[in-house]
């Protein structure tokens, strides 16, 4: 009994390593127009999901980084929307 | 005669005397003058060459004074607090440090306990983020027990990798991602209603499902492909899985459910959640999400004992008003033939004034849940079968920081009913 969870693991792992192989785009940080535009779209529609949505104001671009990065891990957000609206929040 | 005679001669001797030439050097001192006016035309060559030097060094320094203030001025602006922020936060790599979380001050009023207490809470959060794709994130939970003096726990400690656009790993001690009010609503500046819902009480307080576990996670989300905002989002891990506090005994049903930080058995614990968005925002139809969680594992310390958990959860929201409700059933073999049962349940509904009411109403919202549980026996102290009706209002001062009045009507199916009142400030920075 106690293997099969050890195997389990090896298989996640493994799994997570190989799809990490795959080309790994991290969160550009386009000032692109219409990425901003998208951003803005999407602000209210994601980020109040879960609690009232926070405004860009909030925060200087540099926390934006921070704090994007662990909404998108904690929301599991589709990665270009998270982008989108990181390029919103950050020009604030 | 003589006299004209002596007159001549006298003439003679002053002219000659007058006439005399001066007194001619002779040829060898001649050449002396000459080197010396050559020595002297040398130095004062010498001189006009040092002359020029000290002129020129002096120019130079007049110069440099010049530029002084301008290279002053360089240095400095180098030093700007932006400027130098920006250098602080990029030295070393890409680093960003934050320190955030939550605070809150509560007021419990309750007739049945004969309870009245003010208590308050800190909650820091510190978010370490290395570069774009690595984070790291600890929370304390900073809190007054009931009698003694303040106590700090680890609520989460994690490091989170994006491994790329659609799988992110974390690892380390982790909310549970089982359902929605443990990870994403417990917070107090996002719970609308200042107690939780019945099944996720913290362990200790009577709740159905552990709030946190230890181990590795896999999740991540992508569009489900027919318009922007309709997605899917997983997460499947492996953790050391449920623990029990059987007391004395080998488990019996109602034990509370405790830590398990050091794992006591040997087999780990898996739970998964699957979420979707199905509406796109361009249907204009408000945003739904409807989620599936399961969580299983082992939890005695000889290993055969199986706990099992699984739960739905949704969420409705159009506009200004929400609808959301989350269902939990649990588990869990016993030595013999019984089995230890439960299950929880809440619906919870709000509606904000933004769009209806005047300014300052337009910052108030309305919120009522209902909560129940059941099982066949409860941890002491706790009831098998508590209901609750718990009505609210909210004031929204900003985004994250609130003041909540509540108002519970507790009905459960075998004890008398009860009032409480309770308010509470809860800021989130
Ligand atoms: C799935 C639910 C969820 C969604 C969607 C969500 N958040 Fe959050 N957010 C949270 C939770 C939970 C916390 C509190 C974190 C904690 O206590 O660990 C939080 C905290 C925050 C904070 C406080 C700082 C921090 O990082 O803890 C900010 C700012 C924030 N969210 C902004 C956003 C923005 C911007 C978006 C849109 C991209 C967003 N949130 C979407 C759940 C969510």
């Amino acid at each position: 009994m106690s293997a099969r969870p050890i195997r389990w693991l090896v298989v996640l792992l493994g799994a997570a390593l190989l799809l990490g192989a795959s080309a790994a785009r991290a969160d550009d940080r386009g000032d692109d127009k219409a990425l901003f535009r998208r951003g803005a779209e999407l602000w209210p529609q994601y980020c109040g999901g879960c609690h009232k949505a926070r405004p860009g104001g909030e925060r200087s671009a540099a926390e934006w980084d921070t704090i994007m990065l662990h909404m998108r891990t904690i929301a599991n957000l589709p990665a270009d929307n998270a982008s989108a609206i990181h390029a919103f929040l950050r020009s604030h | 005669m003589r006299i004209q005679r002596r007159y001549t001669l006298a003439t003679f001797l002053i002219a000659s005397f007058i006439m005399m030439p001066a007194p001619v050097p002779a040829a060898g001192s001649l050449t002396d003058v000459e080197s010396e006016i050559q020595a002297l035309r040398n130095e004062n060559e010498r001189n006009q060459q040092r002359i020029k030097e000290l002129e020129e060094t002096v120019g130079q320094l007049k110069a440099r004074q010049a530029e002084q203030p301008k290279a002053e001025q360089a240095a400095t602006s180098g030093l700007r607090p932006d400027i130098l922020r920006r250098a602080l936060d990029t030295y070393y790599g890409e680093h960003r440090f934050l320190i955030t979380g939550y605070g809150f001050a509560q007021y419990h009023w309750d007739d049945n306990a004969n309870h009245n207490t003010f208590s308050g809470g800190f909650n820091p959060i510190f978010l370490f983020r290395l570069n774009d794709r690595l984070l790291f994130s600890g929370e304390l939970e900073v809190k007054l027990p009931e009698d003694a003096e303040t106590e700090v726990n680890l609520e989460f400690a994690q490091a989170d990798y994006l491994v790329n656009d659609y799988l992110t790993v974390t690892a380390g001690k982790f909310l549970l991602p089982f359902g929605e009010f443990i990870e994403r609503l417990h917070p107090p500046w996002i719970n609308k209603l200042v107690t939780h819902p019945l099944p996720f009480r913290e362990g200790d307080e009577g709740g159905i499902m552990p709030f946190t576990d230890l181990g590795v996670q896999l999740h991540g989300g992508a569009g489900l492909g027919y318009g922007l905002g309709a997605d899917v989002d997983y997460t499947a891990y492996v953790g050391n899985g449920p623990r029990f506090d059987t007391g004395d005994g080998d488990g019996a049903i109602g034990d509370p459910l405790t830590f398990n930080n050091d794992d006591l058995n040997r087999s780990k614990g898996f739970g998964a959640r699957v979420g979707f968005r199905p509406l796109p925002f361009e249907w204009n139809a408000g945003r739904l999400r409807i989620g599936a969680s399961t969580y299983d594992g082992e939890w005695d310390a000889k290993g055969g004992k199986w706990f099992t958990a699984w739960g739905i959860d949704s969420v409705y929201q159009y506009g200004d008003a929400e609808l959301r409700g989350e269902y939990i059933s649990t588990r869990r073999d016993l030595p013999g033939a019984v089995r230890d049962e439960r299950e929880g349940y809440y619906i919870q509904g709000s509606y904000m004034l933004s769009q209806i009411a005047p300014s300052p109403w337009d910052r108030v919202e309305l919120v009522a849940r209902y909560s129940g549980q059941n099982q066949r026996q409860a941890p002491e102290g706790q009831l098998p079968h508590p209901r609750q009706v718990s009505l609210g209002v909210d004031y929204w001062i900003t985004p994250s920081v609130v003041w909540k009045l509540e108002y519970d009507r507790d009905i459960p199916r075998d004890a008398p009913n009860n009032h409480e009142f309770l308010s509470e400030l809860a800021v989130g920075f």
